[in-house]
C-alpha cells in the first residue's frame, strides 16, 4: 500500500533506503525524530503519509524562506494544489485568506516566527492537524551550529495546538543536540531513526598548505577535480573576488539581487555553468544530484555544517570529492565571524545599566550604535528579558567557548593524520567504517579525468534571441 | 573578467553627471531619494529640475552603500563633499558623449512600468517555452504580484504560437533600431527553455564592461525598447493595467477635482489635506502637464519677473524669494516648472 501511493503520489518505484521504516512509524500515530543525511529523501517521509491518511494539515516549520520556495516548488512540480506558505513574502489579506481557508490545504509551510503569531496559532488549532513537522531541527538547540531563537518557543507552541503528533527532522545531530530536540519539542518517547551520517560514496581529501599558495592551487585544483563543483568560502566578498580568478565559475551570496541569485542557481542546476563559489547561503534545499566536487577554501564552523555542505556532492550516489584547503590562521576568519554573533561585554553592561535606569528599549539599539535589525540586537534584547547581567555576561562567554571548542574540532579534522572518515563519525557517535577510497590518509584519491558536462553557447544576440523563441 | 577596482567605468560616469547636474544646489541627501526613487515632492521636484528623472529609482543603495559610494569618489579626487560638486578630474569623467547617452537612456522608474513589464515578459517566455518543451525549470523571477499575472495569462486559451513568433519579430525590430551594446544585454536576460539568462556579471564579461555597467545597459536597453515599439505591439500587452506616469497617484486625484470645476479651496476640504500638500500636487501639475493654467496661481506680471530675476541656469528658489515682495516659495516653484518645460513669459 505505501509503494503504491509512492508510486501515484510521487512517481518512484521503490523507496529510498530508511524511508519506509519512518514512514511506517508516522502512520502508526508515533512522534519521530528522524535524522537522515541531506539528499536521503526527508520531505518524502513527512508528505508520504498525509496521503495514506488524509487526516487534516500536515504543517511543516522550516527556518529558511528559499527552503520553503523550493519545496513548495517541488510539491507543485507534481500537480499538488493543497499547499500554501505563511512567511514575510505574503501579504496581510493573502495570509488571511489563506487561515480563513485552511481546509483547502493539505500543506502548510511556515516559518517559526508565524506561527507564533497569536491569531495564526489559534486559527490553527481550531483546524485538523495531522503532524507538526519540525524541519531543519537542530535549530532548536543551543549546541547545534545554527540555533534560532525562534526555534526555542515551538514546544510551547506545539501544545497550544493541541500537541498534534509531531516529527522532527534534521540532517546532521550529534548526542546532545538530539537529546535537546527531543526535551525541547516534548516528543513523547519518540520513534528515532538515525541514519548514518557517511556518506560512502565522498571521498575526503585536506591539503594543508601556506596561505600564499591557497589561490594558485585552486585554480589548478578547479582543472582537476570533477565538476560540477561548488567552492565554499566564508565571506561574500571573497566569493566575488574568487569567482573572478576562476575560469567558468560564478559567485552566489546572500548580498545579490533576487533574479540574479535565481539566474545563477538556474545556469548551475542546468549544468550551463561549471563551478559556484558560495558562502554557506548557498545549497539548503538545492536539489542537484550531479555535483561532483565540492572544494572548501575556508574553514567552515563547525563539523555538522561541514557535513551538510560537502553533503551536497554525490546525491546521485555516484563517486564525489570533498576537499578541504586548510592554511595556518585560516581559523581567524570564523572566531571574528563569531564573535560577530554576539554583544560584546561592554555593550551588554551598558544596555543593562541604561535599562536600569530607565531607558527605553527602543533606544537602546541607537545608544549601541547598533542596527534593530541585527540578530545581535535580537539576542541582546532577549538577554535583557530573560536573565540578569551577570547570568547575561556568563551565557555568551559560554556560548563562545563551545561555539570556539567546535571550531577546534573542526580544525582537528584538517590536521588528524588518522582516517578522516573516522573521525567524523565518532564525532556523530557512530562506529568506524572500512571503505576502499576513503579519504587522504588512508591512500591516495586521485580524482578521475575530467568530463564536460557544462554546455557554453555564446552568439550574438539574434541568434540567441531566436533560441529562445524557437519551438524546435 | 577584470578587476573592477582602480578604473574607471560607465557606471561611475552616471552617477559622476548626477552630482554635476545638482551644480551644488542640492544636498547629498537629495540625490540618495533620487536614486532611491522616493516619491516625495521635494524629490520629483529635485529630479525635475536637475535632469535627473532618466535615473530616478534606478540606484537603490542603503545609506551605508551611498555613504561608500560618497567617501570613494571623494577619495578618487572626483568630488567636494562640502559643497557637493564634482572636481575638475570628476566633471572631466561625467562629461564624455557615452556618460549622457547612456544617462538620458535609463528612462527612470516612476510605477514600476519598467520592471513590473520585464518582470511579466521574462517569466512568461520562460514558463511558456519550458512547457512547450516539457522542461522542468526554475522560475528566474521571484515577484509574486508577476507569477500571479504569468499564471493567469498561460492558462488562458489564445493562438500562442503565432503570438509568441509576434513577440520575437516586434523584440528583434525594436532592438535592431536600439542597437548594441544594449541589444545583447536585454537579450542574454532572457531565459528559454534551454538556456539560462545571464547575470549581470556574465553579460559584463561579454560586453568588457565591469557589472555595474552591464546593469545600466540593460535597464537602458530595455527602456529604450519599450518606448522603441510600435504603439499597437503586441508586446506591449505585457504592461497591460500599469501606468507610467509621473505623476504621484496622490496628485492624479487632486488633478481629477481641478479639472472637474473645483477650487483650491474644494480640493482641499474633499481631500482633507494640508495646504501645502495640495500645492506640492499642483507643483506635480506644474512640471508634467502639457497645460498648464499658470495665471491661475500667479499674476501675469509676476510670473515675467521670476523669468527675468532667475538666473541662468539654477534652479534655486530663494535668491528670487529674496528679490521679490509678494510671491511665495510654491509660486515661484510653479514658473520654475513650465520655465523647465521650455515656456516662455517675458
Amino acid at each position: 500500500m505505501y509503494e503504491k501511493t509512492l508510486k501515484r503520489v510521487f512517481g518512484h518505484e521503490t523507496f529510498r533506503p530508511g524511508q519506509r521504516d519512518v514512514i511506517e512509524a508516522v502512520a502508526e500515530g508515533q512522534d519521530v525524530l528522524a535524522i537522515m543525511p541531506t539528499g536521503a529523501g526527508k520531505s518524502l517521509t513527512f508528505q508520504l503519509p498525509s496521503y495514506l491518511k488524509n487526516e487534516g494539515l500536515t504543517i511543516i516549520v522550516s527556518p529558511l524562506l528559499s527552503l520553503i520556495e523550493d519545496q513548495m516548488l517541488h510539491i507543485r512540480e507534481r500537480g499538488e494544489r493543497g499547499v500554501a506558505r505563511l512567511t514575510s513574502m505574503e501579504t496581510l489579506e493573502e495570509k488571511q485568506d489563506i487561515l480563513n481557508h485552511l481546509k483547502r490545504y493539505r500543506f502548510l509551510y511556515l516559518s517559526p516566527e508565524q506561527l507564533a503569531v497569536p491569531h495564526v496559532t489559534r486559527a490553527l488549532a481550531r483546524t485538523p492537524i495531522q503532524m507538526l513537522v519540525i524541519d531543519e531541527a537542530h535549530c532548536i538547540s543551543q549546541w547545534g551550529h545554527e540555533f534560532r531563537p525562534e526555534y526555542a518557543r515551538l514546544g510551547e507552541l506545539r501544545k497550544q495546538l493541541g500537541s498534534p503528533q509531531c516529527m522532527a527532522v534534521t540532517a546532521t545531530a550529534p548526542e546532545n543536540v538530539k537529546r535537546d530536540i527531543i526535551e525541547k519539542l516534548a516528543l513523547f518517547s519518540p520513534s528515532q531513526f538515525v541514519h548514518s551520517a557517511n556518506r560512502p560514496e565522498i571521498r575526503l581529501i585536506v591539503e594543508r598548505l601556506e596561505t600564499e599558495r591557497k589561490m594558485p592551487r585552486l585554480i589548478e585544483l578547479v582543472r582537476e577535480v570533477p565538476t560540477p563543483a561548488v567552492i565554499y568560502t566564508a565571506t561574500r566578498r571573497e566569493a566575488e573576488a574568487l569567482a573572478l580568478q576562476l575560469d567558468d565559475a560564478l559567485f552566489y551570496h546572500g548580498g545579490m539581487s533576487t533574479e540574479d541569485r535565481r539566474l545563477v542557481q538556474s545556469q548551475f542546476l542546468r549544468d550551463e555553468v561549471a563551478i559556484m563559489v558560495c558562502t554557506s547561503a548557498f545549497g539548503m534545499g538545492v536539489n542537484k544530484d550531479n555535483v561532483r566536487s565540492v572544494i572548501h577554501f575556508q574553514l567552515p564552523a563547525t563539523l555538522e555544517a561541514y557535513m551538510q555542505e560537502i553533503g551536497r556532492a554525490g546525491r546521485d550516489g555516484e563517486p564525489a570529492f570533498a576537499v578541504l584547503l586548510y592554511a595556518e590562521g585560516d581559523e581567524r576568519i570564523q572566531q571574528f565571524l563569531i564573535d560577530q554573533q554576539y554583544p560584546k561585554d561592554k555593550d551588554i553592561r551598558i544596555a543593562y545599566l541604561e535599562r536600569d535606569n530607565g531607558t527605553s528599549l527602543s533606544q537602546l539599539p541607537r545608544l549601541l550604535k547598533m542596527n534593530e535589525e541585527d540578530p545581535v540586537w535580537g539576542l541582546l534584547n532577549q538577554m535583557l528579558a530573560e536573565r540578569t547581567l551577570a547570568d547575561a555576561v556568563n551565557w555568551v562567554k559560554e556560548r563562545k567557548r563551545a561555539r570556539y571548542r567546535q571550531l577546534g574540532q573542526m580544525i582537528d579534522y584538517a590536521l588528524i593524520k588518522k582516517c578522516r572518515r573516522d573521525y567524523l563519525l565518532n564525532y556523530f557517535s557512530e562506529q568506524p567504517v572500512k571503505q576502499a577510497d576513503c579519504c587522504d590518509v588512508c591512500g591516495e584519491i586521485s580524482f578521475p579525468p575530467s568530463v564536460q558536462v557544462v554546455s557554453k553557447n555564446v552568439t550574438d544576440w539574434k541568434h540567441r534571441l531566436a533560441r529562445i523563441f524557437s519551438f524546435d | 573578467m577584470r578587476e573592477g577596482g582602480r578604473m574607471v567605468h560607465l557606471a561611475d560616469g552616471v552617477l559622476l553627471l548626477s552630482i554635476q547636474r545638482l551644480k551644488g544646489e542640492r544636498s547629498e541627501r537629495s540625490l540618495f531619494h533620487v536614486l532611491n526613487g522616493k516619491r516625495s515632492a521635494t524629490t520629483l521636484q529635485d529630479a525635475f529640475f536637475y535632469d535627473l528623472e532618466p535615473i530616478f529609482g534606478l540606484f537603490p543603495y542603503t545609506k551605508y552603500d551611498y555613504e561608500k559610494l560618497l567617501v570613494s569618489f571623494e577619495k578618487r579626487g572626483w568630488l567636494n563633499r562640502a559643497t557637493f560638486t564634482l572636481t575638475e578630474a570628476g566633471s572631466m569623467l561625467a562629461s564624455p558623449d557615452a556618460v549622457s547617452q547612456l544617462f538620458d537612456r535609463l528612462g527612470g522608474e516612476y510605477r514600476d512600468y519598467t520592471t513590473m513589464t520585464w518582470k511579466r515578459l521574462s517569466l512568461f517566455i520562460q514558463t511558456f517555452m519550458s512547457l512547450e518543451h516539457e522542461r522542468t525549470f526554475y522560475p528566474v523571477q521571484a515577484d509574486r504580484m508577476a507569477e500571479r499575472w504569468v499564471k493567469q495569462i498561460v492558462r488562458t486559451e489564445r493562438e500562442w504560437k503565432e503570438l509568441i513568433a509576434s513577440f520575437h519579430q516586434e523584440l528583434e525590430t525594436a532592438l535592431e533600431t536600439v542597437g548594441d551594446p544594449y541589444a545583447t544585454a536585454v537579450v542574454y536576460r532572457f531565459t528559454g527553455a534551454f538556456e539560462t539568462g545571464y547575470t549581470y556579471e556574465q553579460i559584463a564579461t561579454l560586453l568588457d564592461v565591469d557589472a555595474r555597467t552591464a546593469r545600466l545597459y540593460f535597464l537602458a536597453g530595455w527602456n529604450a525598447l519599450l518606448r522603441t515599439v510600435p504603439r499597437d505591439a503586441k508586446i506591449l500587452g505585457f504592461a497591460h493595467g500599469l501606468s507610467d506616469e509621473r505623476m504621484t497617484l496622490s496628485a492624479r486625484e487632486s488633478f481629477d477635482l481641478f479639472s472637474a470645476g473645483r477650487t483650491f479651496a474644494q480640493v482641499q476640504s474633499i481631500r482633507r489635506l494640508r495646504t501645502s500638500t495640495i500645492e506640492d500636487h499642483v507643483v506635480e501639475m506644474a512640471m508634467y502637464l502639457d497645460d498648464f493654467p499658470l495665471d491661475q496661481f500667479v499674476p501675469a506680471d509676476a510670473i515675467a519677473e521670476v523669468e527675468r530675476l532667475r538666473e541662468e541656469d539654477s534652479w534655486a528658489l530663494k535668491p528670487i524669494f529674496e528679490k521679490t515682495d509678494n510671491l511665495s516659495y510654491f509660486q515661484i516653484r510653479l514658473v520654475f516648472a513650465r520655465l523647465k518645460r521650455g515656456e516662455t513669459f517675458v
